[in-house]
Parts: structure tokens; C-alpha cells; sequence
């Protein structure tokens, strides 16, 4: 009896861990980390979910400067000294298949998480 | 009952155990090198030791390969012409050519002088005088480099660019073999090796840009131990009295290859020869393209047309999945 006891205690055990990973799993949260990188370091980790009001700051470094603004519609690149101006250009940064990216200054701006189930992009 | 509760703990474990365990054993690095971001991924055992090294060759190759590099090798030939240069010069230069061959000129690693005039390197973007094109082509053509040994001659200037990558990315997965790892996904600039497979296993699934809309996907295929490497008009270009300028320039016109063609994608088991290809089949256009890849049913390749209709090769049809309108290419 208490055999079965303990059987019946350790099957609704599994079952409701076994729901709560597969209800994770299919229900992570949209990426909202953004990650800014400077020659591949991480130099800023910002949560777009947690921005109140928009603010803007800028990334120096030894090529040039970057300025990054963040409001409700998302974080872009408003100002740069780079010769191309791409990176201003892309506008908001929308998913990991494109992240902003200025080549001459050697920055990234990308989501922590990447998107769905896709491992890589060719480009 | 019992078979229940095995039934229960296989699910559990399998939908739990091995995001966790990929994250955990997950090595990754990101860098600029090759003028673009590199960002190299392995799994498990070794994937530390291993991306350390690839970095180390990247950077190493990078160093010898950039032409802008006053250090470097390829600068030094570019202003003497005739040079001894290392075996990994000399290697990628003869590969270079083999594939220049293949595609009948279509890929060509001497149009870099063309490419200048356009402004394709600096950004400084202009459509060049046809007149100074055509006096630029007459210097131009990989049948002017000799490869004696290592003594390279050429007559014009030589770029690596549309090819370094992939070359790197042959480096990186003799290394990850070396180093006995089991699972990696690379990128050098877009430039995809997709090693082994997935930490959770099954294939890696590597997504296509779409050409109007970049931060998209158009495709994806599933591949294992492939290279996946696309060229874009998308990529580089410029605007000017409403004509559409992109930097995938015909070696024998000298102006951007115009053939209703946004990008193509080629898979296949070299990085070097994908890179190549992928230049070399977008200036051939669709119907030569069809002829090479119909002799050489080993490389995988997807095209799309500015109407974003999707053509692939017959041994991709049952890996690659797309929304668009799509016709086998054969």
C-alpha cells in the first residue's frame, strides 16, 4: 500500500515537472536583453523592458564614437564618426538576423537571445 | 504503472535536460577579424582549447590576407608584384584560381582594381568613366598570376576578400577534428560552418537572409557538417540617379553583375570552394549556374530573384523550407 502510495506521489511529481519545463520551454519570452559589444566585449547589457523613459548615451573607443539611443520603439544608433554611417542607417534593431553592426568602429548591437530555431545566418 | 513512470522520466528528462546541458557546456567567442564579426560557437568537451585556437588562426590569416595590412603579405606583393610568399598565401591564391577556372573567370580575385573605382572598398561610391573600366579590365584576369612554387606574380593587384573567410572556415573545422570536438556552428562574417550536430542532436538549422527584408530569414536549410556561404546585392551597394549599383562585379564587364539575381547560397563540404562559388554562380547567372551545378551534383545552391522566388538545387529539397514561391532548379 504504501509502495503504491509513494508511486502514485512520484508519478504526479514527474508529471507536473515534466508540464512546467515543456511550458517553459515552448513559452520563453521575446529576447528584450541587448547586448553592446565593443570589439567583442560586452559593454553595456540593457533590458528594453525595463526602460521608463528614452535616454541616450554614447560608446567610445579607440576607432571613434557611437551614440545609441533607446525609447519604447527599441535602441538604434543615432550618431557615429565611422566613414559609412551603416549602422545609423539600420535603423532599430528588429532580430538577431541582423544586428546592427558598425564595422569600422568595431561594435555590435544585438540581442542576448537568438531568435527561434534557427542556429545561424548566412549573409 | 511502472511502464508509466518510465514513460513519464524519459519526457521529463528529454525536455529538460538538454537546453540546460548545451548552455552549460556552450563556448563562444566574437571578434572582428577579415573586416567583419566573427562569432564561433562549440559544445562539450574541448570547445574551449579549440575556439581559442581558431581565433588564434583567423587572426594569424587575417594578418597575411589583408590587402590593407602594411604588415601583412598580400599588401607587401601588391606594391612589389612578384614575391615569395608563406605556403598559406600560396595556397589560397592556387585554390583561388582553381575556382576562377571552374567558373570561367566568373570568380576572380584580380578584380579588386575594378572594385576600387567603384568605391566598393572605401565607401566612396561612384559609377566609374567606361573608359577607365575598360583600361582597368586590360590589366585585370587571373590568367596573369603564376604561382611558380611560392613565387607569385601577378600584374594587377589581388584581393582575397571574397574568399578569405571561407578558407579560414577549412582552417576552423580541421581544427575542431583536432581537437575532437563534436558540435560547432561558425560564423566569420555570415560565412556558416555548421559542424557535427546540434548539442541536443539533429541537424543545424542555418536561415538565408532575405534580400529585401534583412532582418529576416527567407530559408532555412537543415544541414551537418556543411559550409553555407551567401553573396548578396544586398551586402554593399549604392543609389545613384535611381540605378541600383551592387559590389558582385563581372570580372569581364567590369560593372555589377545584372542578371535579376539578389543572392545566392552555396552549401557544400569545402569553405573555400563555397565562398568562391558563391560569387562565382551569382556573376554566371542562373542558366550557367544551372549547367555547373548540374556536372557537379555534390554542391548545393539556393538563388533568389528580385521577384523572391526561390530556385534550389534537387538534393536540397528535402532540407531546405521556405514560405516563398520556390522551383527546383532542375
Amino acid at each position: 500500500m504504501r509502495a503504491k502510495i509513494f508511486t502514485v506521489i512520484f508519478a504526479a511529481v514527474l508529471i507536473v515537472c515534466g508540464a512546467a519545463s515543456l511550458y517553459i520551454m515552448k513559452h520563453k519570452t521575446p529576447a528584450s536583453i541587448v547586448l553592446i559589444k565593443s570589439d567583442g566585449k560586452v559593454v553595456r547589457r540593457i533590458d528594453l523592458k525595463a526602460v521608463t523613459r528614452p535616454y541616450e548615451f554614447e560608446v567610445k573607443a579607440e576607432y571613434g564614437y557611437n551614440r545609441i539611443y533607446i525609447d519604447g520603439d527599441g535602441i538604434r544608433i543615432t550618431d557615429a564618426d565611422c566613414p559609412d554611417k551603416i549602422c545609423i542607417r539600420h535603423g532599430v534593431l528588429k532580430s538577431n538576423f541582423s544586428p546592427i553592426v558598425c564595422l569600422p568602429h568595431k561594435l555590435t548591437v544585438i540581442f542576448e537571445n537568438a531568435d527561434g530555431n534557427i542556429d545561424a545566418v548566412t549573409d | 504503472m511502472k511502464k508509466i513512470i518510465f514513460t513519464l522520466t524519459i519526457m521529463l528528462f528529454l525536455s529538460s535536460c538538454s537546453p540546460i546541458n548545451s548552455a552549460k557546456d556552450k563556448i563562444s567567442a566574437d571578434f572582428y577579424a577579415m573586416d567583419t564579426p566573427m562569432v564561433l560557437t562549440a559544445y562539450g568537451d574541448n570547445a574551449k582549447p579549440a575556439i581559442k585556437a581558431i581565433k588564434t588562426e583567423i587572426i594569424d590569416l587575417d594578418k597575411k590576407f589583408d590587402r590593407k595590412n602594411e604588415d601583412g603579405e598580400l599588401y607587401n606583393f601588391n606594391i612589389n608584384g612578384k614575391v615569395l610568399v608563406s605556403d598559406d598565401l600560396a595556397d589560397i591564391i592556387a585554390k583561388s584560381v582553381e575556382i576562377s577556372d571552374l567558373t570561367g573567370g566568373a570568380f576572380d580575385i584580380t578584380v579588386s582594381a575594378i572594385m576600387d573605382l567603384w568605391g566598393f572598398y572605401d565607401q566612396n561610391y561612384t559609377v566609374p568613366d567606361d573608359a577607365l573600366i575598360q583600361k582597368k579590365l586590360e590589366k585585370t584576369g587571373y590568367k596573369h598570376i603564376t604561382l611558380d612554387g611560392n613565387l607569385l606574380t601577378a600584374i594587377s593587384m589581388l584581393d582575397l576578400g571574397g574568399i578569405a573567410k571561407g578558407y579560414a572556415s577549412d582552417r576552423a573545422m580541421k581544427i575542431l577534428k583536432s581537437y575532437g570536438v563534436s558540435s560547432a556552428i561558425l560564423s566569420l562574417g555570415g560565412n556558416i560552418l555548421a559542424y557535427g550536430t546540434r548539442p541536443g542532436g539533429g541537424y543545424w538549422n542555418v536561415g538565408i537572409e532575405d534580400p529585401v527584408q534583412t532582418d529576416k530569414v527567407i530559408a532555412t536549410v537543415e544541414v551537418s557538417d556543411k559550409f553555407v556561404v551567401t553573396s548578396g546585392t544586398y551586402q554593399r551597394f549604392f543609389e545613384k540617379d535611381g540605378v541600383f549599383y551592387h559590389h558582385i562585379i563581372d570580372p569581364k564587364t567590369g560593372y555589377p553583375a545584372d542578371n535579376g539575381l539578389t543572392s545566392v547560397s552555396v552549401i557544400a563540404d569545402s569553405g573555400t570552394l563555397a565562398d568562391g562559388l558563391s560569387t562565382g554562380l551569382f556573376v554566371m547567372g542562373l542558366e550557367k549556374a544551372k549547367e555547373y551545378l548540374m556536372a557537379h551534383p555534390e554542391i548545393g545552391a539556393v538563388f533568389i530573384d528580385r521577384d523572391s522566388t526561390v530556385y534550389y538545387t534537387p538534393n536540397l529539397s528535402g532540407v531546405l523550407k521556405t514560405d516563398a514561391k520556390k522551383t527546383a532548379l532542375f
